[in-house]
């Protein structure tokens, strides 16, 4: 990890003197300090966190590279067993390259790939080549970084995930890719999975989505997804969805031997504008456990903007069936009182059952604020109040200085 | 009946590939990013094009996000993805709260979370490893006292009973075996009973089970832990 993060801030920094001419670099900054009681000892704690985003572009005549880089830096003294005090997370630092070659882009550090097959987080390289033919191929590949709960990075650099992807945008505003991804724990093949995806945009404002992921080594459809989206009317959007998974392991686990069921969900909604100030949508998903169970998902909600410093949204969902009842009430609001300043605030009440517990009820208020100090500086405050069967009053809360140069 | 269904899925969609002639492609957004979700619309809904970003985007915006032209990047950066999928927070939003590391929590994850979750884990239980990975389910149970996750197979019935080891252990398992790896991340308690090495020899792989690929994906070295 160290030799990794020393390789890469070495890389940008020899990239700087490439960069004779005025680059761009914009920075991201935030400095956050919170408050809360951790459920895990039962004790009031605090934490400092530092954020930091940083972006050079204009770094070559073409301005075809650009160098992005995120992480950061939290600091807690705790005495949650297995818990760092020092955590930190290096979430990218890639060069981006755009036309390395006529087209072909290449990124290369740390950064996130999504294919159809799977996604990661990797230190390595991904190599984009455009245009061959009717088609555009993705190469990518490299360690398997991943981040885990009061640690830092839990893998190795014998973890590795490795993919590639062949796609066509050969018919107008349709998508088609098809994709493979490779991952290994510990030089173990855990994981080799195929996927497919397709987005078209029909007339008439409609969009149809679908996706399939097959797992080569459970010899399983893992997932399949496929959607409608269709706006009958200029402010109504109706989408319809059907979803289902099979749970399949690492094949270094256990868990990849044993019997699943299938998922199945199939779910409608719709969104409808009565006006660009008010806005309403409602859906409905049944849910197949299979062996006899399902549960049935409610969701409706409204957010308004009465006048043009006022935002509202209110929500409202049920579920009942397999797993138990839970049902929840969301309100919230934001007032702007200039272009510099808004407060915020809201209430969430759950109630809910589960299958060996009574009724329980929890509610939670919080209110907060932004400022903007300069072009430069802004503010953030916030505070709630969770109410449950373990507190009467948890307080917790989160204040930032944000900066932007 | 499945299989009938994929192909007809797939055959709907080739239909509808192949039939319309579609109009103009895709431009750049770089030039649009500052603008409010709300003023995207006057474009796409008067241009023909279905809208995005709505009230449901976080459930339905994988299909979109992991195309090789993406134009998310238009607008987002790669923080954008990773603040949610592996934790994160440099753009404080006031109508989320944060977890114990100051990372967001998605709308999901309501108030009372830890006593909610159970329930909501179910739905779409896939969904919990796009930003979690099975360690981190761990993380936690290991240090909570196991008496305060009562589910309907582990609930004792009588004094000093540990488990209820009914058939209503596999049906949970069955339909939603992750949550069994938040306790056991090993397996060693499945193995007292299901390991071809110990007397009881309760066969756990499902039905036609061959082992396939999975025999040698790991050098064998899964299938000897029972074998």
């Amino acid at each position: 990890m160290r030799r990794t993060c020393l390789l890469m801030c070495l890389a940008l920094l020899l990239s700087m003197p490439l960069a004779a001419h005025a680059v761009d670099m914009r920075v991201t900054s935030s400095t956050q300090y919170l408050w809360f009681n951790d459920i895990l000892n039962g004790k009031d704690d605090e934490m400092l966190g530092q954020y930091l985003k940083m972006s050079i572009t204009k770094v070559n005549p073409g301005d075809t590279v650009s160098i992005q880089g995120y992480g950061r830096g939290i600091y807690r003294s705790t005495d949650v067993k297995g818990a760092d005090d020092l955590l930190g997370r290096l979430y990218y630092m890639y060069l981006d390259y755009r036309n390395v070659v006529t087209n072909v882009d290449l990124i290369a550090g740390r950064h996130y790939v999504a294919l159809p097959a799977g996604s990661a987080l990797i230190d390595g390289g991904t190599l984009n080549i455009r245009n061959v033919g009717p088609v555009d191929l993705r190469i990518l590949g490299g360690r398997n970084v991943v981040f885990s709960g009061d640690r830092n990075e839990i893998t190795g650099g014998s973890d590795r995930f490795l993919g590639a992807s062949i796609s066509t945008d050969a018919v107008k505003l349709t998508h088609i890719e098809a994709g493979y991804a490779r991952k290994t724990d510990d030089s173990d093949l855990a994981r080799e999975t195929v996927g497919i995806s397709i987005t078209t945009y029909l007339p008439k404002r409609v969009a149809v989505y679908g996706e399939a992921k097959y797992d080569l080594l459970s010899e399983a459809t893992n997932e399949l997804l496929a959607g409608v989206k269709f706006s009958p009317l200029e402010r109504l959007t109706l989408t319809g969805v059907y979803y289902e998974s099979y749970p399949t392991f690492d094949a270094t686990s256990i868990y990849s031997v044993f019997a699943v069921n299938q998922y199945q969900e199939a779910l409608v909604r719709a969104e409808y504008a009565v006006t660009d100030a008010y806005k309403l949508f409602v859906s409905y998903a049944a849910e197949d456990f299979n062996d006899g169970e399902a549960a049935n998902l409610y969701n409706a909600g409204i957010s308004a903007r009465p006048i043009a410093d006022l935002v509202l949204n209110v929500s409202y969902d049920k579920r009942n069936g397999y797993g138990g009842v839970l049902s929840g009430f969301r309100a919230n609001g934001r007032y702007s009182f200039s272009e510099k300043t808004a407060v915020s605030a809201g209430i969430d009440r759950d109630d809910f059952r589960r299958e060996t517990f009574a009724d329980q009820s929890v509610k939670k208020y919080w209110i907060g604020g932004t400022h903007r100090l300069n072009k430069t500086i802004s503010l953030m405050v916030r505070a709630e109040d969770n109410v449950n069967v373990n507190y009467n009053h948890q307080y917790q809360g989160a204040a930032s200085v944000n900066a932007e140069f | 009946m499945k299989k009938q269904l994929i192909i007809a899925s797939l055959a709907l969609m080739g239909f509808l590939v192949i039939a319309y002639q579609l109009v103009d492609a895709k431009g750049s957004h770089r030039e649009y990013r500052d603008l409010k979700i709300a003023e995207c619309n006057s474009c796409h809904q008067g241009e023909g094009i279905a809208s995005s970003h709505g009230a449901m985007w976080v459930s339905e915006h994988r299909v979109f996000a992991v195309k090789a032209n993406a134009n998310c990047a238009d607008c987002h950066d790669q923080s954008s993805c990773l603040d949610c999928h592996t934790g994160g927070g440099i753009e404080p939003d006031l109508t989320r709260s944060l977890s114990r590391r100051g990372e967001y929590t998605p709308k999901s994850h309501r108030s009372d979370w830890i006593s909610i979750h159970p329930i909501n884990a179910k739905n779409r239980p896939q969904d919990c490893y796009r930003c979690h990975d099975a360690t981190s389910c761990y993380d936690c149970h290991s240090r909570l006292k196991s008496a305060t996750m009562n589910i309907k197979s582990h609930v004792k019935t009588f004094v000093g009973q540990d488990f209820i080891w009914n058939a209503e252990h596999s049906r949970e398992a069955r339909r939603n075996l992750q949550s069994c790896q938040s306790c056991h991340p090993e397996g060693d308690v499945c193995l007292q009973c299901h390991s071809a090495k110990l007397s009881v020899k309760v066969n756990p792989h499902p039905k036609n089970w061959s082992g396939g690929k999975l025999k040698s994906a790991s050098g064998d070295k899964t299938c000897r832990i029972c074998h």
